[in-house]
């Protein structure tokens, strides 16, 4: 650094320059007069601002805050907001764990059903339980009516489109649902911590007034 | 009205609590900051009355927005920001008012020793309101309340290099109009 450093200088008395940039300018001031003066020229003229402080206010700090407090506008309910919204937050995980713990029961007593079932344990309230899949039979018999019967290929067709509707009815939707609920809570996790940060890093900063 | 009990609590919990209504809570917070405050206004705008009106005004329009304050920044730098904002507001509508002398206090002890002082002070603070009003801030929260570049940057909504600018730019002026000027530059080429 061969140039002067007198732009530098404010921020290096006050302590505002990193570790680098204060080393090159404390090794330029080492070999240069004129910024040596100049950052004396400042440092005296800090002190000439700071050489007097105004007379005290007229009133006492208790006496101020006395009456700044008195006019202090009425609150509206101010406390409702922000109770309620620490009670919405605290009860989302609860929320989430709830329809979790719903979703499996749900699944858990399908199969327990489904088996039943097959077992034959409900016999004819099984009809009534799980009623035949009317939609496909209307279908193929339309398709039927219109076309003198279904072909091979679009008999192939309707069995895949009925599998793929199982798979997504039984297994690809909670599947889906559950990796929804873990997102949500993992999201409201990260948001707990990304808050605790926060005000640990706020404490951080009213340690270093 | 102050609760000197909580003094010594916690800043993030008195706030939580003037948050939550607790007008006691608040009182503690502008006991704390009310000298601070004061005389940011005062050393912008050159009136001590108007200064501590000023003041009050300040401390009223925060407890009206503290549902809204998030702990980001320290609390000190958000208030400063409203006071700031009232102060240079002021100074749009009026010029600085005449400085008193009276207002500055200096050493009581010998009477002749305190006119000098107190002229000297209202020198000072003549030669801080000539500075243009952006530059006057971020020196009036530099030198007088001690405020990190940051902090100044935050409370003032400006990049950090401009909090430099403007700082090295006050310095310079007040340099040229107090006479505070480097040493001979003799030495440099004996």
């Amino acid at each position: 650094m061969h140039e002067h450093v007198t732009e530098w200088l404010g921020a290096y008395l006050d302590g505002e320059l990193h570790k680098g940039r204060q080393n090159e300018i404390e090794e330029h001031l080492a070999k240069c007069a004129l910024c040596r003066s100049e950052l004396d020229a400042l440092s005296r003229l800090s002190a000439e601002l700071h050489a007097f402080t105004p007379l005290h206010p007229s009133i006492s700090s208790e006496r101020f805050t006395a009456q700044v407090v008195l006019q202090l506008p009425r609150q509206v309910d101010r406390t409702l907001p922000k109770a309620f919204h620490s009670v919405v937050w605290w009860s989302i995980p609860g929320f989430l764990l709830l329809a979790w713990a719903f979703l499996q029961t749900a699944g858990l007593i399908a199969i327990i059903v489904t088996m039943s079932v097959n077992a034959g344990l409900f016999g004819d309230v099984s009809l009534w339980l799980f009623p035949p899949e009317h939609h496909w039979n209307l279908l193929s018999t339309l398709l039927g009516f219109l076309g003198g019967g279904l072909s091979e290929n679009e008999r192939a067709f309707l069995l895949l489109a009925h599998d793929a509707e199982m798979i997504i009815e039984h297994i690809l939707g909670p599947f889906i649902l559950q990796v929804v609920l873990g997102l949500m809570f993992w999201g409201w996790l990260a948001g707990w911590w990304a808050q605790h940060r926060q005000k640990t890093n706020n404490y951080k900063m009213k340690g270093n007034e | 009205m102050v609760d000197y009990d909580l003094l010594t609590l916690d800043e993030i919990q008195l706030i939580n609590k003037a948050q939550q209504g607790d007008r006691n809570a608040f009182g503690t917070l502008v006991y704390k900051y009310h000298l601070g405050v004061v005389n940011v206004v005062y050393r912008i705008c050159g009136d001590l009355d108007l200064a501590e009106d000023t003041a009050q005004d300040a401390f009223i329009r925060a407890w009206q927005k503290l549902p809204n304050y998030q702990p980001r920044a320290p609390f000190r730098s958000w208030l400063y920001r409203i006071a700031v904002n009232i102060a240079i507001d002021i100074l749009r509508r009026q010029q600085p008012s005449e400085l008193l002398e009276e207002q500055y206090c200096a050493n009581e002890d010998n009477p002749e020793t305190l006119v000098a002082e107190q002229e000297q002070a209202a020198q000072v603070q003549r030669a801080i309101l000539t500075l243009p009003q952006a530059s006057r801030v971020v020196l009036v929260l530099r030198e007088y309340e001690g405020l990190s570049y940051q902090e100044i940057a935050n409370v003032l909504d400006i990049p950090l290099g401009t909090v430099m600018s403007r700082l090295n730019y006050a310095r310079a002026c007040l340099r040229n109009l107090l006479g505070v000027f480097a040493q001979s530059l003799e030495v440099e080429h004996a």
